[in-house]
């Protein structure tokens, strides 16, 4: 006898904006009860919209949806205790405690209060008292997952839960959803990433609203990397060109040695110690990367070194220029991309790359010629005049690279830069970096993704406010005698707290 | 290139706001429209409020009294009372604003040269409004008894007062209030463009970006000071000549001493706003931010309220709000050509709190780099 089907779409279609954006396009597909279902694809590519729909929150366009036999436009009430829906930005209520946001949940779901259980399940029971809003990336995901589960729903629907998370809270996420899915129940995780997709029963990967291939990760791939490559084939394919921006880029020339160094860097929060005696130095052209688990003050290390927050022991130069002394002398130096997108969304692309060329003192010829040069480089002569919250998501991120680089910057900072972009946007984008490095870039870079990590020259894991490993990704794999970077990242990590309790 | 840096983010900062929707509806429609409703519907003056009269004596003199009220222009309808339960029942229910009962022995005393006694009644619940129409009530009946002196050749009416109203010679609320909008609608706009825009700037996250870049928090200060600013000077320069050739009101003082005042006066409320802005998190704490600031500092600065009367330690506050100062100088270059020396009293305390509030901007910002 076949599987029952959990979910039955025919036709699906939702538009945004009156028919501008298609977000989900003539989708068709059945997915059966009792697995893990990934949902892969890129911010935008459609996922969340699906999720929702799934979810009554939003009404189709025209199609057929059939959630556990219910249809979510006309029955949501009856369907609301069938589903747990976990949404991307964190759903819980940050001023309340853990144990408060759980009845909350619970009387909403009108579940028994039986949470001894759940918080052993989810090895929160220490911080049942915390603030939902003090924990750290990894226990929230967890607290928002057990809330998601309350009133024992037939599915559970997570809208990337694992953003923002290091890799061992994301293997003890995954662990949990593995325990709770059994013939009757299904949940459906969305990622972008890869390495992620590859441990689910089924995966469907969505781009631009269709579905570009559904089934067994390993009847695709044996790994994830080759999933990568196969699903980048899936979506037309990438060919590896000679990167332009690195082409176009005018290096200035320097004679230090370092071009980043920390020294001594500390940052105190009053008892707690977040960044202790941090000292590393990166050559220049060289890929630094910083890694750690959530929490463990790589990214304190991170904003101290650009000027974020003050340190309150030790100090960065940038290009031998003290951060703490002449700071902006030594941002001058620097090319910075956050990871949220940050330009300003009402002014048009023009604009902001006109704002961030002023910024840095560029005037006249060099001014008109390094606007010319971004729009080129990145392709971006279409949306010249669009304001910038309109643009479609990979552009935003060119645009956003764009603005970080019209200075031609000695060193670039980049935290967790291809968060949510597709894996052919990805792949450009790591084809410029080590393009750039190659013209003596230097660049600092923090990530949660080990694919990632294996593209860097050398790298620093982060715990507890320390450095507790350095070196090439092939040292780090071969000291903590591991195959792949997380493991070696785990088994590092592990060790590190065993040493340091 | 330190200009050039500067201009780029002046520009920007114009930029965000010309081409955000919201900040740009605060810069044009509040003026506009607040000038139009605030100087047509917001008056203190208490008029047409409805008059009942109870007249006992029924006489000639009793209703040539009453055609006293019936011709002023300070009441609306009078109605006729035939016993005091109505009275009592219509100011109960609020139609009435206050009543006149006039004795059965009114015409009596009067022919017989005694002084007759006529009792108001007034609703207490709104004091204001039972204040004036007592003050009505008492130059009627003064002109009445003035007639009445006269007819019967008694020189009687010892006093007689004859008022002058200096600087607005009618009297006309209109006057004050206008002179005082000015002063308050620029606050307004200042306060909201300022506290939103460090505000908007971390929640979209574009502060770290503009942090990153090699601004100094100066710098930063100095673009996030001049846009407001410019905006709101040309926005009071605008209010000022409607106030002059569509309102009417003289203007009678130099006013490039007003433009000046202006300058230093949006100065300390920039810094104000500042202030807020970066303690905000996000918009909506920066608009509370300036509500909180913006109610006191309007009932403290003599609009609403002389300051004369309120207590001595609220006094002593007033001195630290700018539109105090501000609301001076407005009021007295426009109406009594307030020399130049009065304004520069003014302008000392209000360069003062100025440096003040700028100061405190500029700390909390950097602390908040820090």
């Amino acid at each position: 006898m076949p599987k029952q089907a959990c979910i039955d779409i025919g036709n699906l279609t939702k538009s945004f904006s009156a028919g501008k954006t298609v977000a989900i396009e003539n989708l068709s597909m059945a997915i059966e009860k009792g697995q893990i279902i990934g949902l892969i694809g890129a911010d935008g590519a459609g996922k969340t919209t699906l999720l929702r729909l799934m979810t009554g929150l939003l009404l189709p366009d025209f199609g057929k949806l059939c959630v556990c036999g219910l249809d979510p436009t006309a029955d949501k009430e009856a369907l609301n205790c069938k589903i747990g829906y976990m949404p991307q930005r964190f759903g819980l209520y940050e001023d309340l405690s853990v144990i408060d946001n759980m009845k909350l949940y619970a009387d909403l779901k009108n579940a028994d209060r039986n949470f001894d259980s759940m918080l052993d399940f989810a090895d929160l029971k220490r911080f049942k008292s915390r603030l939902a809003g003090k924990l750290s990336g990894g226990m929230k995901q967890k607290l928002g997952l057990i809330c998601a589960l309350m009133g024992n729903p037939e599915l559970i629907l997570l809208d990337e839960p694992s953003v923002g998370v290091d890799p061992i809270s994301r293997r003890e996420l995954l662990k949990m959803v593995k325990g709770v899915v059994d013939e009757n129940r299904t949940v459906i995780w969305s990622t972008a990433y890869m390495d992620e997709a590859h441990g689910f029963d089924t995966v469907i990967v969505i781009d631009k609203g269709r579905s570009i291939y559904r089934g067994n990760p390993y009847d695709l791939a044996s790994n994830a990397a080759e999933l990568e490559g196969k699903i980048i084939e899936l979506m037309g394919g990438y060919v590896q060109i000679s990167s332009p921006v690195a082409e176009n880029f005018r290096a200035k020339r320097t004679n230090v040695t370092y071009a980043v160094e920390a020294l001594g860097l500390a940052k105190r929060y009053g008892d707690f110690h977040a960044v202790r005696d941090n000292t590393f130095r990166i050559k220049k052209g060289e890929i630094f990367g910083l890694l750690g688990p959530n929490g463990a003050g790589k990214s304190t290390s991170f904003r101290m070194m650009c000027g974020l927050i003050k340190p309150s022991g030790g100090t960065a130069k940038i290009m031998g220029i003290d951060v703490v002394e002449k700071p902006s002398l030594a941002r001058s130096n620097l090319g910075y991309m956050a990871q949220k997108f940050s330009l300003y969304p009402n002014l048009s692309v023009r604009q902001n790359l006109e704002f961030f060329a002023g910024a840095y003192g560029l005037i006249g010829k060099d001014f008109a010629d390094a606007i010319g040069r971004m729009t080129r480089v990145f392709a971006l002569e279409k949306y010249l005049n669009s304001n910038s919250e309109e643009l479609p998501l990979g552009y935003r991120q060119r645009l956003s690279f764009a603005c970080a680089l019209i200075h031609n910057p000695s060193v670039l900072f980049l935290d967790e830069p291809t968060s949510g972009v597709d894996v052919i946007a990805r792949r450009e984008f790591w084809n410029h970096i080590t393009s750039l490095a190659k013209k003596d870039v230097t660049v600092l870079i923090t990530t949660h993704f080990m694919d990632e990590a294996e593209f860097c020259d050398r790298i620093s894991l982060f715990s507890k406010g320390q450095t507790i490993a350095t070196g090439t990704p092939a040292e780090l794999k071969k000291k903590a005698g591991a195959k792949t970077m997380e493991n070696a990242f785990i088994n590092l990590i592990s060790k590190g707290e065993e040493e340091t309790p | 290139m330190f200009v050039a840096r500067l201009l780029a983010l002046i520009k920007k900062e114009f930029l965000s706001i010309w081409r955000d929707p919201k900040s740009r509806a605060i810069v044009i429609v509040p003026p506009i429209l607040q000038f139009l409703i605030f100087a047509n519907a917001l008056t203190m003056e208490i008029k047409n409020v409805d008059l009942m009269v109870l007249d006992r004596s029924n006489s000639c003199e009793s209703r040539e009294f009453i055609a006293g009220f019936e011709g002023s222009r300070w009441f609306g309808k009078i109605h006729r009372a035939n016993t005091l339960d109505e009275i009592a029942t219509d100011v109960e229910r609020q139609k009435i604003g206050a009543a006149i009962i006039i004795d059965s022995d009114f015409a009596r005393h009067i022919k017989s040269g005694k002084s007759p006694n006529v009792q108001m009644i007034l609703d207490g619940r709104s004091p204001l409004t039972a204040t004036s129409m007592n003050g009505y009530a008492s130059q009627i009946a003064a002109a009445f008894s003035k007639k009445l002196n006269q007819r019967q050749g008694i020189d009687g009416a010892r006093i007689c007062i004859e008022v002058r109203n200096w600087f607005n010679p009618n009297a006309t609320y209109k006057w004050y209030l206008l002179t005082s909008l000015v002063v308050i609608l620029s606050l307004v706009v200042t306060l909201i463009l300022t506290a939103l825009s460090v505000a908007r700037e971390r929640e979209l996250g574009t502060f770290e970006q503009l942090i990153v870049s090699p601004y100094t928090s100066s710098e930063i200060l100095l673009g996030k000071t001049i846009p407001p600013l410019a905006l709101s000077l040309a926005i009071l320069s605008a209010m000022t000549l409607m106030v002059i050739f569509i309102f009417g009101i003289p203007f009678t003082g130099s006013f490039p001493l007003l433009i000046f005042s202006a300058f230093v006066a949006l100065l300390s409320f920039v810094g104000v706003g500042l202030f807020i802005s970066s303690i905000s998190k996000n918009q909506q704490q920066a608009i509370l931010g300036v509500f909180a600031f913006m109610m006191p500092a309007i009932l403290l600065s003599g609009f609403l309220s002389p300051i004369e009367d309120m207590p001595k330690v609220l006094q002593h506050l007033t001195y630290l709000n700018p539109i105090r100062f501000f609301m001076n100088i407005s009021r007295g270059l426009f109406l009594k050509k307030m020399p130049f020396a009065d304004v520069f009293a003014n302008l000392i305390p209000l360069g003062a709190v100025a440096a003040i509030t700028l100061t405190m901007a500029a700390r909390s910002f950097k602390r908040n780099l820090e």
